[in-house]
């Protein structure tokens, strides 16, 4: 290294000196860090604090055994909920052949009601024209 | 937890295992270098501070994650810094051409006349412009070697190169630097 190379790092060593950062980045750093530091929930510290070498064993081996039972009961529930098939028959409201009439039914049940409400309307004007024309 | 090392590869397991105090003193070690190195890249003391705080911001929130492989933390910090320079670039507007040319006219001048270095800052100034005057890589390693003061195996870590590129990288960069420094030689 010659005498020049010398004099620019002694320079550049001199301008690293004067670089300085304020002091109160510290203190900013912190607050940054408080503001979005979340390790201070509690449940996430816990997950944090955990040991995952022996939890993580334990926790599969607990679904291990879980899905273990739950594949064995699954066959026996699933025969008692269905029905057997002699024993099985479909309503006879939804068959294909007589679900016009289920509607057609439900139609006329519905003009029905109307005519009724309708009829309900008119005597309770009747009875309210009445009491009317009396207190006059 | 106390943490009594030094180390930078001990304190940085340490705060990865929530030593705080372990994280200050990473602070205290690495901040004003990560401060250095930004600042000589974006020439802007306010930016530099805001980047340097932002590097140690991600490092706290992703050193659950850091993988030392027997490496430097020095390089993990570097590499964030490094990043961090970029993103500023891109976010930043362009600036012209035109804007520029002022700085250069008076690169030139002050580089030509030797009394024109009135103080401590403007001899700071030049030596800055001179630093930006390099390219990406001769930079990077004057802010590294010289600025910082890190050793050539570390800084060959940082840049992911040979330490015999470095050696060559800032023989060429002080060529330049003598060049563009004649005044103030």
């Amino acid at each position: 290294m010659n005498k020049d190379e010398s004099k620019i790092i002694r320079l550049l060593q001199g301008l690293a000196l004067s670089l300085t950062p304020p002091k109160s980045s510290l203190e900013k750093l912190l607050a940054n860090i408080d503001s979005e530091d979340v390790t201070k929930e509690p449940w996430i510290r816990y997950i944090y604090s955990m040991n995952w070498k022996f939890a993580a064993p334990l926790i599969l081996a607990v679904l291990a055994l879980g899905g273990f039972f739950a594949y064995k009961s699954f066959p026996t529930s699933v025969t008692q909920l269905a029905p057997s098939a002699e024993n099985f028959q479909i309503p006879q409201e939804v068959t294909a052949q007589n679900s016009d009439s289920v509607l057609t039914q439900t139609d006329q049940e519905i003009n029905q009601n109307m005519n009724q409400l309708d009829q309900d309307l008119k005597d309770v004007d009747a009875v309210q024209q009445e009491e009317d024309v009396n207190s006059i | 937890m106390g943490s009594d090392s030094i180390d930078p590869k001990v304190l940085i397991k340490q705060a990865k295992d929530g030593d705080k105090d372990a994280f200050g003193k990473l602070y205290k070690l690495y901040f004003v270098p990560v401060f250095r190195y930004a600042y000589l890249r974006v020439s802007d003391k306010e930016e530099a501070e805001n980047i340097a705080q932002e590097v140690f911001l991600k490092v706290y929130k992703s050193i659950e994650n850091y993988n030392d492989q027997g490496k430097d933390p020095l390089a993990y910090f570097f590499t964030i810094t490094r990043n961090q320079v970029i993103d500023f670039y891109r976010k930043k507007k362009p600036i012209s051409l035109d804007q520029n040319l002022p700085v250069l006219e008076n690169l030139e001048t002050s580089f030509g006349n030797p009394e024109t270095f009135v103080d401590q800052n403007e001899k700071a100034r030049v030596l800055n412009m001179a630093i930006q005057s390099l390219n990406d890589i001769q930079r990077e390693v004057v802010i590294l070697k010289f600025i910082n003061g890190f050793e050539n195996n570390q800084v060959a870590e940082i840049l992911g190169k040979s330490e015999e590129a470095i050696r060559q990288i800032q023989h060429r960069a002080l060529k330049v630097l003598k060049q563009k420094l004649e005044g103030l030689l």
